[in-house]
């Protein structure tokens, strides 16, 4: 995060509730790229414009920023709160974008879905999509700042750990892989790990 | 140990799956070191269940590694060392050849 002072960053994201234009213009300072980096992630694989992520994020950020201003996130007090909530917007933003895509593919072309939003053998996806898949209603946030942690907090191996933080984030199998060091086959059995201790956590 | 489906992990548990991804990382760690240990000697560290997987992760990494060295390994070889599970050495080596062919009928230690 680009902001290391917790304390500053409560209080513009406090200007940003308020709708304040300082507040708005920071968020947009350190996030945007963010966003548009994360939903360029998640659009991998998939037929698009070249100005779809930015679209997405946008959409995401005016959306965040809106409903920041109608007092709809009134437990965001860090930059993780932050953070968790303009993920969670932008990926549904993102499934959104490509369920629509389908529909207007219908008939022809490559048959776009949620699940499509994998990467091929990347199976802690499927765990992670079930976490996104919720509406950003405050009461959903919360529950995905809650879900995220306790998920987290499962992961008591560094790697593993590290692993997930990145996939959560939207980096690549590979770019995880360039990270820490590993091998892509490597990542890809750590999160085929995270996926069943998540899966059995969800299932309860 | 019976011939099972090659890669199959629907059938494992969670603490399989945990057991198998311990002993690939002490794997990696012992080749990074120049140090790994026989293939056979790292499968003997888990439960049957979980036998077959971690061979193809293990095999899939030997292979891959002696094919970056250059070397052609010889799936034969596997199959002498690894009779109970034909599969799973055709498998790895079709994954990593390209070589579908499958594996002996019959094979012999």
């Amino acid at each position: 995060m680009p902001d290391s002072n917790d304390d500053s960053v409560a209080r513009w994201i406090d200007g940003v509730k308020a709708g304040d234009a300082a507040g708005i213009e920071r968020l947009w300072d350190d996030y945007f790229q963010r966003l548009v980096r994360l939903a360029r992630a998640k659009l991998a694989g998939h037929a698009r414009r070249a100005s779809d992520e930015e679209d997405i994020a946008l959409s995401a950020f005016h959306s965040f920023c809106d409903r920041a201003g109608r007092g709809q996130f009134p437990l965001l007090a860090d930059r993780d709160d932050l953070w968790r909530v303009l993920f969670t917007i932008t990926a549904r933003k993102v499934i959104a974008a490509v369920r629509h895509q389908n529909r207007r593919k219908r008939g022809g072309g490559r048959v776009l879905g949620e699940s499509a939003l994998m990467a091929e053998g990347d199976l802690a996806d499927e765990g992670i999509a079930r976490l996104l898949d919720r509406e950003p209603t405050p009461e959903a946030a919360a529950a995905f700042a809650e879900d995220y942690q306790r998920l987290l907090a499962l992961l008591d191996n560094p790697t593993l750990r590290a692993v997930a933080l990145r996939k959560l984030e939207g980096s690549t199998i590979e770019e995880i892989a360039a990270e820490l060091g590993i091998s892509p086959r490597t990542v890809d059995r750590k999160l085929h790990l995270i996926r069943a201790l998540w899966q059995k956590e969800i299932d309860g | 140990m019976s011939p099972r489906a090659p890669g199959g992990a629907a059938d494992l548990s969670l603490a399989d799956l945990i057991q198998i991804d311990a002993a690939c990382d002490r794997f990696e760690a012992a080749r990074r070191a120049a140090a790994a240990p026989p293939l056979e000697a790292i499968l003997a560290s888990v439960p049957d269940p979980a036998r077959v997987r971690l061979l193809r992760e293990v095999l899939i990494r030997e292979v891959e590694a002696r094919l970056n060295w250059g070397e052609r390994p010889d799936a034969a070889g596997y199959h002498a060392r690894f009779p109970e599970h034909p599969h799973v050495v055709a498998a790895v080596f079709a994954l990593l050849q390209g070589d579908a062919s499958p594996p002996a009928a019959t094979p012999t230690r």
